[in-house]
């Protein structure tokens, strides 16, 4: 073991073999990036080894070890340096520095799965590093379920890079042309003297590649980089497609693994925050006294409207933050419309933003020659990220430097905020990517970060600062809520001749936030008085208009939701942000429309083509075969007629195509109805899937049942409530998500390819998985439909609401 | 603060703490104990499940103080002399999880269900697992684990068995 006395086991692997490489204790970066490639990797290992290890107590002296590695690059390690991506370690296995991070979808190891191939090794011979702020290029961490798709090619094409390289030594080693070597498992040898040999480790015997990459001048999601080399062929892929089982599952599932909020550091404290009791109350006063002679009391941090409760141990600080007495003025008019009344709210308020509408074909024209015009109106309610263990950091201060240990999905926006925050200069704050809960998008991971190393800041020694459940739910950034209108025509062979959309969404405030780049989006930013000089739009979207329509016609318009900073009530990104709500009116809308004309969903969707594009086409039309297929759709116009009960059942179909990141879904739910108790229950799931290249199919399969799982959820009995003053679903009794009652019997998944060459070489991979985040809800209510005739339009679909529903049926 | 006395995965220890404590605190900080965590504080999640005397308890409404002398076992003393307990082995070999915070929850349930009722039907692996929640919504591949656990651990009963024979 290298330099430390306990290293968790998910760090124990990557370090064997090292031993032979220089401490990285006490050097600065300048120093490595001097130095030779080893000395890089052994920094690296370093570092992150004594980051994780700080998770045991006995990790004697390594947080300071940590904290003396600064100051670090600003703005990071330089992307044009092949040494930035790519270190062949001392043990023969390569190093990749990735800036994208992995909350449990399998990514590092479908990341290590190209990479393997690139550089002819081993999967075991491949190891990565994800989201450290002083390690890897700023690739903006998770985002959107895209970053195979994004960031597979520039880690392939590195991988490339450093395979050419070291092949161009081995040539000058043995005096060849490259064409006379072959490569296996990172040993090159000649073709026609299998006695001329080397290992990679030996090639690049301790050196820097010293190769400088193209680069596209752009950092985050958008980062490219390519080298001389060209990637392989999909055809000569070998790992890639393979199944290889995620290499922290067994750590996990015996404890062993090191989340987010395991880490802890020598002489850390602990802080809980005060929440206001109502949304914009403003602190007039803090009374200690009921908390100085608690034990273990430390401090109390407050700045504006944060407060904030420092103690020895967890508990007391949880105790000081329950007993600290606190004086709020309420604010003079209501915070927000109640939850109930946010649908007519949207529709009275005047809008902050309301472009001209996007247009094309003659609209007005085919809705007046219509044979028979439908309309809807459907409501989305907010929802909560509510990730399961609410947000939680670390934060170390010492040395001038600032450490942030933190499960947030975008360390490099985390650092930004942060050194803002602080007024600390970016090469003196680094942020230490550590898995924690999945975060879905802009969660509260995004706030904790900064409060925590702004306690720490005041407090002088390393704090842990964890949420409670109900700052979790309440205080997050939540999925925007709104109202979806629309109309469309129908001729008389009752084909969609004109689509006439309108959206609102309560999405307009002063803290729209999808990454904590600047505090002035965190909640601690604004609670410390930080504004935007005027209100600011969100991510607000139209339901997509996924089919072949001559005439559509589109607006979004955006409206405050009432308080406009500090609120709990702000929208973000969550989960396929916009795509859930959307696809919800978009896909019901469409089997209204194939109702009212007479016609089967499945064929009224085939009938009109999914989306424009020849590629699109073909691939949104193999998936909805691919679908129906595998589920065994059988024809039917209208829905059934209504059974006795109590259990009725029925089917329908929600399909995405192309809307987020190029991937096409469609899914087909059969639903169980209770007519007597509305419960509703997804018997069976049907996905077909084309994510264009499968780098690791079972870990594709288990994002997508868990995507499909999770947008049930949110579309089945997910609400976040709300008063006039404050947040109501405070916990997972007020805010119900998902049981292990809700689990279908079975769940089929279908990978399609409809590409028109599906055998080309250069398939891309698309995102993977959040379009099929879309599906679910209108799967359910067309398959609720199905079954009972009642059509619902708001989300949840409680067993409230279809009771309503059959009500109203039959009066 | 007072002493209290402990027996966690067969090890007993004391600690100094305030008993009214949950028992949840103690595990993570004092004995590092890092399996059960916090996801509720409410005893609504099952996040930091612990098994005492045979039974899924919620260490984060148990005071430390009131199970003092009992065996508890956190997802760390499932393992038997080096060898992985069948519902973990289960686990594994099913990719039961997502990001995973949950599942330390997930697999003491099951465990301490396994213990009581060997062979659950569908219907009562749901049901005895419906209080412990999975933001990830990973149910499907959880109860697909603890169907793969019965006959692991009818196995592994009946090669102790063996062993008590001869
Ligand atoms: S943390 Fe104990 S039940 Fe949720
Ligand atoms: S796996 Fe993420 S909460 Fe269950």
């Amino acid at each position: 073991m290298s330099v430390n006395t306990k290293i968790p086991a998910q760090f124990e692997k990557m370090i064997e073999g090292l031993t032979a490489t220089k401490k990285g204790n006490g050097t600065s970066r300048r120093d490595f990036l001097k130095g030779s490639g080893v000395l890089m990797v052994s920094f690296s290992m370093a570092g992150l080894a004594e980051a994780n290890a700080l998770s045991s107590k006995s990790a004697n002296g390594s947080a300071a070890a940590t904290q003396a590695l600064g100051p670090y690059l600003n703005p990071g390690p330089d992307p044009r340096q092949l040494d930035s991506w790519v270190a062949i370690l001392p043990d023969g296995t390569a190093m990749f520095y990735s800036g994208k991070t992995d909350n449990g979808q399998g990514l590092e190891i479908a990341f290590r799965q190209l990479m393997a191939d690139e550089l002819d090794l081993a999967f075991r011979q491949t190891r990565m590093i994800m989201g450290d702020t002083a390690l890897t290029c700023d690739q903006n961490g998770m985002s959107a379920s895209s970053a195979l798709q994004r960031a597979g090619l520039p880690l392939r094409r590195a991988c490339a890079e450093a395979r050419r390289v070291l092949l161009d030594l081995a040539a000058a080693k043995f005096s060849v042309p490259v064409g006379d070597l072959t490569v296996s498992q990172g040993l090159v040898s000649v073709k026609a003297d299998s006695s001329k040999k080397a290992t990679y480790q030996e090639l690049i015997a301790g050196r820097k590649f010293n190769t400088t990459l193209t680069w596209n001048g752009t950092y985050g999601n958008g980062l490219d980089v390519s080298g001389v080399a060209k990637v392989k062929t999909n055809q000569e892929l070998q790992i890639t497609g393979q199944s290889i089982p995620r290499e922290d599952i067994p750590l996990i599932a015996t404890g062993r693994f090191t989340f987010a909020m395991d880490v802890k550091v020598p002489g850390m404290l602990h802080a809980r925050s005060v929440k206001p009791p109502v949304a914009g109350a403003k602190l007039i006063s803090i009374d200690d006294s009921t908390v100085k002679s608690l034990p273990g009391f430390v401090q109390v941090v407050n700045a504006g409207n944060y407060v904030a409760v420092v103690a020895e141990r967890e508990e007391q600080a949880i105790r000081a933050a329950e007993l600290l007495k606190t004086e709020w003025e309420k604010p003079s008019k209501a915070a927000f419309p109640t939850s109930d009344d946010l649908y007519d709210y949207v529709k009275r308020t005047p809008p902050l933003s309301n472009p001209n509408p996007n247009q094309t074909g003659n609209v007005d024209a085919a809705f007046a020659a219509a044979a028979q015009v439908v309309e809807a109106e459907y409501h989305q309610c907010f929802t909560s990220h509510a990730s399961f263990t609410p947000g939680c950091a670390v934060a170390d201060p010492r040395n001038g430097q600032m450490t942030v240990w933190s499960g947030d999905q975008k360390a490099y926006a985390q650092r930004r905020g942060i050194a803002a925050l602080l007024n600390m200069p970016l090469e003196q704050v680094r942020v230490i990517w550590v898995m924690g809960p999945g975060s879905y998008g802009r969660n509260d991971a995004g706030d904790i970060g900064l409060e925590t190393a702004f306690i720490a800041s005041k407090v002088g020694r390393p704090v842990r600062l964890q949420s409670m459940r109900h700052e979790g739910i309440a205080w997050d950034p939540k999925g925007a809520g709104g109202v979806m209108k629309i109309k469309g025509a129908l001729d008389a062979q009752g084909n969609l001749t004109a689509l006439d959309q309108e959206s609102i969404w309560a999405t307009a405030n002063n803290q729209v936030d999808n990454a904590p780049n600047t505090p002035l989006e965190t909640l601690i930013g604004q609670m410390m008085g930080l504004r935007y000089p005027s209100l600011r739009l969100g991510n607000a979207g139209n339901p997509p208009q996924n089919y072949d329509i001559p005439n559509k016609r589109s607006r979004v318009k955006q409206v405050p939701i009432g308080l406009d900073a500090e609120s709990p009530i702000r929208a973000a990104n969550l989960r396929a942000p916009q795509a859930l709500q959307t696809a919800f009116a978009s896909e019901s809308f469409i089997d209204e429309l194939a109702f009212a004309a007479k016609a089967d969903p499945l064929e009224f969707r085939l009938r009109h083509r999914p989306a424009t594009g020849t590629n699109a086409r073909a691939r949104g039309i193999a998936a909805l075969k691919a679908a129906a297929e595998a589920f065994g759709w059988e024809p039917r116009i209208g829905h059934k007629p209504l059974g006795a009960g109590p259990i009725v059942t029925g089917r329908g179909i929600g399909a995405r195509n192309g809307g987020r990141n190029g991937a096409v879904s469609v899914q087909i739910a059969e639903v169980e109805v209770n007519i007597e108790t509305g419960y509703v229950r997804v018997k069976r799931w049907v996905i077909a899937y084309d994510t264009g290249l499968v780098v690791n199919p079972e870990g594709l399969r288990n994002v997508l049942q868990g995507q499909t799982l999770m947008a049930a959820s949110r579309v089945m009995s997910e609400e976040v409530t709300f008063d006039t003053e404050k947040v109501t679903s405070v916990d997972w009794i007020t805010y119900p998500i998902a049981t292990h009652l809700d689990a279908p019997d079975r769940f089929d998944i279908v990978f399609v390819n409809g590409d028109l060459n599906p055998n080309r070489g250069d398939l891309p991979h698309y995102e993977g998985g959040e379009e099929s985040t879309g599906d679910p809800g209108p799967a359910i209510a067309n398959a609720i439909f199905d079954a009972t005739g009642v059509r619902l339009r708001r989300v949840p679909m409680t067993p409230a609401r279809v009771l309503a529903g059959l009500k109203a049926l039959q009066g | 603060m007072s002493t209290v006395n402990l027996k966690v995965n067969g090890r007993s220890v004391t600690v100094d703490v305030d008993p009214t404590t949950p028992l949840l605190y103690i595990l993570r900080n004092d004995l590092d104990l890092n399996g059960p965590r916090f996801g509720c504080g409410l005893g609504q999640c099952g996040a930091c499940t612990v098994i005492v005397e045979g039974e899924a308890i919620r260490s984060c409404i148990t005071p430390v103080e009131t199970v003092q002398g009992f065996e508890i076992t956190t997802l760390e003393g499932l393992e038997k002399d080096g060898k992985l307990d069948p519902v973990q082995q289960a686990w594994i070999d099913a990719a039961a999880m997502q990001c995973g915070t949950c599942q330390n929850g997930q697999i003491m349930n099951a465990k301490a269900l396994l213990d009581i009722n060997p062979h659950p039907t569908d219907q009562e692996i749901r049901l005895a697992m419906q209080g412990i929640l999975c933001r990830c919504a990973t149910y499907v591949r959880i109860q697909d684990a603890i169907r793969r656990a019965i006959p692991l651990v009818a196995a592994a009963k009946a090669a102790a068995r063996m062993e008590v024979v001869a």
